[in-house]
């Protein structure tokens, strides 16, 4: 119970610290947004009032602290930017949540079963782990689409549902973008190799001879052991998971969060980047205060 | 072997990127629609695009508007990193604590999105670019050289030197900073510097960001050339080819650096 009020605390205190900090880049950025419009002097009393820019900084920190994200500038002018992220963002989570399903699963399997007679092909993962997630992307839809012309020339398929991709919504982009996250933008080597140390170590430690020496399988200590690893694993590969879906989503025109912060980047749309940052922070920390909590638990059961 | 081959890559692709700043802007902007869609020759050694300009040219500018950038970057998460966790690793206690938290707050914001969101409010420049990134990259060069100072500050040799009078200053910069921390700094900033290219070039690839048209970069080059049979033409998989062969010589020379201790 007091570990998980320390995390939390930790969580909060981090998405209060990083809201500020945003906001005070965004009060040290030289003009504003109504500098860029033609008739600026004439609206500017107006528009400050209505855009929320005459309002002092502690008070903009508390509001975007209690979810008042203000209004869209340019994606959707005038409308809540609660409004604008929030369906994106219930997908980008289910992005997300797949995508550190599969790294995690991939890491931890690999490096269980990496002793056995199946091997992780290391050397596929390093060409893959070194080729930039937007073009590990465009080679698979391309390779994908060129590969369905050719098949449908030679009168060997007709045309799938999902064909081209991705244009249209389909499980095969769905899997895509889920793969391409958690092979290249998580990289699954470096936390295969993360979890495959942790596995080694695990073995050598005595209860695990113990339990060996007594005729115990493996599955009955290996996999309550490692849960801590993969919380740790899954604590720090969290910004990259979201970072990596925000290249993903534009690549495969998923429409999600991503996709709403590089078009507010684009339009300087700083209400809408802000917001998502600090939901960001939010969901990073928070998760983190989670997963710690979690770890610091089965620790703590390990020790007793 | 691996380390000087790594090394004389990187030593190459500095150089071309000094050539490709020598190079005046217009020879790789400049159109001429009579040279469109040109194939390679001894004029244009990896052809022309679209719009009648040299590939190579473009590549060789391009390249250096990737690479210094990336050099900038390098030196701003270099120097508050080396700063900060020197601090933290070296005075430990409250000094470490409020450090450490601060790291902490960077690093939960995804590097991608902090990057994005400082493009957003100071605007869409290579400066801002090489600053957001270099920020975001700061808290793994601050996290590496605290482990490592804090681990050299308790070594027996530091504290032997000490014993003999060796002066605090000389003990920190000399000891400590130089010698124990040079290796894992570089490490860190070589994973800065292809990961800072990779960047730029998913930033112009996709578009709206980064270095635009018609300024040369290797995203603007993939971007131009993108198509069905891409990878098939010298025109896309050469820049291609240039940016995998530079992740792939930094990653070689990072691994080369790894030290028993930051394993």
């Amino acid at each position: 119970m007091l570990a998980a009020l320390k995390h939390g605390a930790v969580a909060a205190l981090t998405v209060v610290v990083a809201v500020a900090g945003m906001q005070v880049l965004l009060a040290l950025a030289p003009g504003d947004p109504i500098d860029l419009l033609p008739n600026a002097e004439a609206v500017r009393a107006t528009l400050e009032a209505q855009w929320g820019l005459d309002v002092p900084l502690w008070e903009r920190i508390g509001r975007t602290l209690i979810g008042d994200f203000g209004q869209s500038l340019s994606l959707r002018p005038g409308a809540p930017v609660r409004e604008v992220i929030a369906q994106p963002l219930l997908k980008t989570a289910s992005w997300w949540l797949a995508g550190s399903a599969l790294l995690t699963g991939l890491a931890a399997v690999g490096a269980v079963v990496q002793r056995r007679s199946i091997r992780v092909p290391r050397a596929v993962l390093m060409v893959v782990s070194i080729v930039p997630t937007f073009l590990l992307a465009h080679l698979i839809v391309n390779g994908a689409n060129e590969g369905v012309v050719a098949a449908t020339d030679a009168g060997l398929i007709s045309r799938p549902s999902w064909f081209p991709l991705p244009l249209d919504a389909s499980t095969l982009r769905f899997v895509v973008a889920v793969g391409i996250l958690a092979i290249g933008s998580a990289s699954l080597l470096d936390a295969y190799t993360e979890l495959s140390t942790q596995v080694h170590a695990l073995r050598s430690r005595p209860f695990a001879i113990a339990a060996h020496s007594r005729g115990e399988p493996e599955r009955s200590w290996l996999w309550r052991h490692l849960a801590i690893a993969v919380c740790e694993l899954l604590a720090g590969r969290a910004p990259a998971l979201l970072g990596g879906l925000v290249i993903v989503e534009k690549v495969l025109l998923l429409g999600g969060a991503g996709t709403v912060l590089w078009d507010a980047a684009v339009g300087r749309d700083y209400p809408v980047a802000l917001a998502l940052t600090a939901v960001f922070a939010l969901w990073v920390a928070g998760l983190r205060a989670v997963l710690y909590t979690l770890r610091d638990h089965w620790r703590r059961g390990q020790t007793a | 072997m691996k380390r000087r081959a790594a090394i004389a890559s990187l030593v190459v692709v500095l150089l071309v990127a000094l050539i490709g700043t020598l190079m005046p802007d217009m020879a790789a902007t400049e159109t001429r629609p009579d040279q469109a869609n040109l194939g390679m020759s001894w004029a244009f050694w990896l052809g022309t695009d679209r719009h009648g300009r040299a590939i190579a040219t473009r590549l060789v500018i391009g390249l250096s508007n990737g690479v210094w950038p990336a050099v900038g970057a390098c030196t701003v998460a270099g120097v508050l990193g080396l700063v900060a966790g020197t601090a933290r690793g070296w005075l430990g206690g409250l000094t470490n604590t409020v450090l450490g938290f601060l790291t902490t707050v960077l690093a939960t914001m995804p590097r991608y999105v902090l990057v994005l969101v400082v493009l957003t409010i100071w605007g869409d420049s290579a400066l801002w670019l090489a600053l957001a990134a270099g920020l975001a990259w700061t808290p793994s060069v601050t996290e590496a050289v605290s482990a490592r100072v804090e681990r050299l500050r308790h070594s027996e040799t530091i504290l032997a030197s000490r014993l003999h009078g060796v002066p605090t200053w000389r003990l920190l910069l000399v000891h400590t900073v130089w010698f124990g921390c040079r290796k894992t700094v570089t490490r860190q900033l070589l994973g800065l510097f292809s990961a800072f290219l990779v960047l730029e070039a998913s930033l112009a690839y996709i578009g709206g960001l980064g270095i635009r048209e018609p300024t040369p970069s290797i995203g603007n080059l993939l971007a131009m050339q993108w198509g069905r049979g891409a990878w098939s033409d010298p025109r896309f998989w050469v820049p291609a080819a240039v940016l995998l062969f530079i992740v792939a010589a930094t990653r070689a020379l990072a691994h080369q650096l790894v030290e028993p201790a930051d394993v």
